[in-house]
This record gives structure tokens, C-alpha cells and sequence, in this order.
């Protein structure tokens, strides 16, 4: 059995001297991995169109024995050439993916989730890492997992609590435009940090250095 | 059925790079079929390379003694120092013929997918180098996928100071390769066009 989708990449190891297996995010199947024979030699169809969060349409041979399926035909659609160039956004995108997986079941629909990383990564294509595009993420992210902070009790000071609603519900844009004092940013991480802890039990691997770098990335001396 | 030992003998050959299951028990067969001493010799001579080969303490190849003979070498170009991702990239550049500076090893690329960050490669002995060494010019060739692209971005900006030009091998390779795939004419090619990046 054959199927199709449009996903991003969240994976790419090698597998044997020439393939690889990609761990895909797409909107019908959710997290999936594919195996892409030999798509390490550089005759392969494959070659130079799979790579860490590239946008492509797939298609693939269903395995019935596991969960490990055979990519037969790639059409690249995006390979965000940002992310190669500065380690500050990459770091955001690794962070992003960490926490889907940890967030998320293999192999179940996930079309808001998909939807969000595609959306995470055009924005940080089009700007520097921030850490309200990082927040925004997360905020987001928690309420497409029926996490809301916004309904909790977050002890946040009134402005931070406004910045977070904003974050959550606006325009990625919109969000983006905010100011937030160091004292907002410092306030907001740690609370984030915290719920995530508490509601994920642990908190996604990467956090602390994808926020380190966004800020300061996004300090007035840069 | 195989004899248990025939069993343990492929499995161990299954396990070695570009060895399928098929080619294992081929060897596996053919080894318990050969003479004594022969096996032996292999067997000795596998033993005495792993014991024999140690990275060199300066630019992490692979060697006999280090410092190696590369870091070695008066009639090469100390001024100009190669960065590759693993021991095994030296050797596809010296394929080349086209570099006549010196090499350093990072052991690795930066993945924040992996945790694998700037402190677990060898980047502050590559700093050490810069203070110690007359290198004027360093040449970055790591892989084009991602992780080595954004690698070798976070390199340049750390490296930079004055009196050192920065330069990246240019795109002879296709993005998304490493370095072990490259012919010798493409990585010649790509080594001729470097540019400076910052
Ligand atoms: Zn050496």
C-alpha cells in the first residue's frame, strides 16, 4: 500500500553506509519515518532533497511489519535556508521539534501541529531568533494540546499575562512585534519553564540553549 | 542449521560497515575453512592496527604516533589549516592532491537535534592552535548538510580575529552530502574555488 502527504523533516540519520531514515511531520499521518535507500550516494534521486526541516511532498510503501516505511518519490518544496546559516535558529528549530516529540504519539494525524512547526519555521526564516518567536511557539503549541496557561492561575504580573495571551492566540506577526522589558522576557521563560516541567513532566531537551541563544541573538549589542 | 560459533562469527561480521548479512556468512564461512595460521594472522594483524592507531594529539588524525607525520611535515604549508568533520575526511582531501596545509579534526559537526554542542568537539584545541601556530588562513570543509552548514557558519563567526581569513571550500559537492562521497575531482574543484565567508 502506497501514501502520500506533504511533511517536514524532523529527523535525518544514516542508516547504513548509503540510506537514511527521515522522521517526517505530516498533517494526515503525523510523526512517521520513512527509510530513503541510498539516498546518500550521489546518483540517488533522493540526493540533496532530504534534509533537516525541508518541506517536501512524499510518497511512500507502507510497511505492514513496522513502523518504518520506504520513501519512494520526493518533490522538494522548501528547504529554509536560513536555518543552515545561523545556529541561533536552528537551535529554535531543534527545540520546536524536540518538543513535538515528546508532546506527541507517532503515526496520529496532527494537522494543527504540522500547520504550527510549517508557520514556526517561515517565521524564523523571515526573522532573527527572538525569544517571543520561541514563547509564541510554546504557548501555541500548549493550547493545540489542551494546555492553555492562559486558564491557569500563572501568578504572571498583568502585563507579562497580556504578552502571553497575545503570544498564544494573535498572528505569529502580531506577536512578534511586541516588546517585552528583559525583566517580561526573564519572567515569561521562567514561567514557561516551570509549566512545562509540571504538564509535560519534564521539560523538552534543547530549551535552555534555544532560549539562551534567541536572546541573544536578539539583544540590542548584535 | 549453522554451528553456534558459525552464528556468533557472522554476527559479528553483520556488524561491520557496508557488511550485509549475506557477505557475513560468506566470510564467516570461509574463515572457518581456512588454515590455522592464516586465520591467525588475521586475526594478529586486525589486534596490532587497533592497538598501533591513536589520534594524533595536535590535529586528531589517525596515526601511529603523534604528533603525525602531516602535523609532521616542514615542507607543508603551516599557514593554512584544513577544519574536516572526522579523521577519515584527511584522507578524501590528501586523495585530492590539491591541499598542502595542515588539517585539524573537529570530531563532529554541532546538532542541537543530538545534543551535541560546541564544547564536545574540538574547537578550543583549535583555538589553542591559532594562539600557538602561524596559520593565517583557515579552510572549513565540513559536510553541506544542514548541521555542517550551520556548523561551519558558527565556526567562521568564533574563529574570526584579525590577521586570519576565513574561507569555506566552495560547492563543487552537491548540498546534503558528506565528504566520503565526494570523487577526488569534485573535492579537488571544490578545494581550488574556496572563498572567504566573513
Ligand atoms: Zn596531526
Amino acid at each position: 500500500m502506497t501514501g502520500s502527504a506533504t511533511g517536514l523533516v524532523l529527523r535525518a540519520r544514516p542508516l547504513t553506509e548509503t540510506s537514511l531514515v527521515l522522521h517526517w511531520l505530516t498533517p494526515e499521518f503525523g510523526r512517521m519515518a520513512t527509510v530513503a535507500k541510498g539516498a546518500r550516494r550521489p546518483q540517488s534521486p533522493f540526493f540533496g532533497k532530504v534534509d533537516l526541516f525541508y518541506l517536501a511532498d512524499l510518497s511512500f510503501h507502507r510497511s505492514r511489519r513496522s513502523d518504518l516505511h520506504t520513501l519512494r518519490e520526493v518533490g522538494l518544496r522548501e528547504t529554509h535556508p536560513a536555518l543552515r546559516q545561523n545556529m541561533d535558529r536552528l537551535r529554535l528549530a531543534a527545540y520546536a521539534t524536540a518538543f513535538i516529540e515528546q508532546a506527541t504519539e507517532t503515526e496520529t494525524p496532527l494537522p494543527d501541529v504540522y500547520e504550527l512547526l510549517r508557520d514556526f519555521l517561515a517565521c524564523l526564516c523571515r526573522q532573527p531568533a527572538s525569544p517571543q518567536l520561541l514563547f509564541a511557539f510554546e504557548l501555541k503549541l500548549l493550547r493545540e494540546l489542551g494546555l492553555d496557561p492562559g486558564q491557569a492561575e500563572t501568578g504572571l504580573a498583568a502585563g507579562t499575562k497580556k504578552i502571553a495571551g497575545i503570544l498564544a492566540e494573535k498572528e505569529w506577526e502580531t506577536g512578534l512585534r511586541l516588546k517585552l522589558t528583559g525583566a517580561q522576557t526573564t519572567e515569561l521563560g521562567r514561567f514557561l519553564q516551570g509549566f512545562l516541567g509540571i504538564h509535560l513532566n519534564r521539560v523538552p531537551k534543547g530549551r535552555a540553549a534555544a532560549l539562551a541563544g534567541a536572546m541573544d541573538a536578539d539583544s540590542p549589542a548584535r | 542449521m549453522l554451528p553456534d560459533a558459525i552464528t556468533q562469527l557472522v554476527a559479528v561480521f553483520a556488524k561491520l560497515p557496508g557488511v550485509g548479512p549475506r557477505s557475513a556468512e560468506r566470510i564467516a564461512l570461509h574463515l572457518v575453512q581456512t588454515d590455522v595460521p592464516l586465520v591467525k594472522q588475521l586475526a594478529d594483524t586486525i589486534l596490532h592496527a587497533r592497538d598501533k592507531i591513536q589520534l594524533c594529539t595536535t590535529c586528531g588524525a589517525l596515526t601511529e604516533k603523534s604528533p603525525c607525520r602531516i602535523c609532521d611535515d616542514a615542507r607543508r604549508d603551516a599557514s593554512l589549516l584544513c577544519i574536516v568533520e572526522r579523521a577519515v575526511d584527511i584522507l578524501s582531501v590528501e586523495k585530492s592532491g590539491t591541499f598542502r596545509g595542515k588539517f585539524h579534526v573537529l570530531g563532529g559537526k554541532i546538532s542541537p537535534l543530538d545534543g551535541v554542542e560546541p564544547d564536545d568537539l574540538r574547537i578550543a584545541e583549535l583555538e589553542k592552535r591559532l594562539a600557538h601556530e602561524p596559520v593565517r588562513e583557515i579552510v572549513i570543509a565540513l559536510g553541506t548538510d544542514v548541521e555542517g552548514d550551520a556548523t561551519s557558519f558558527y565556526l567562521a563567526k568564533r574563529l574570526a580575529r584579525s590577521g586570519l581569513m576565513v574561507s569555506r571550500i566552495a560547492y563543487g559537492l552537491p548540498a546534503g552530502s558528506g565528504l566520503e562521497f565526494a570523487d577526488e575531482l569534485t573535492l579537488s574543484r571544490a578545494l581550488e574555488g574556496r572563498r572567504e565567508m566573513l
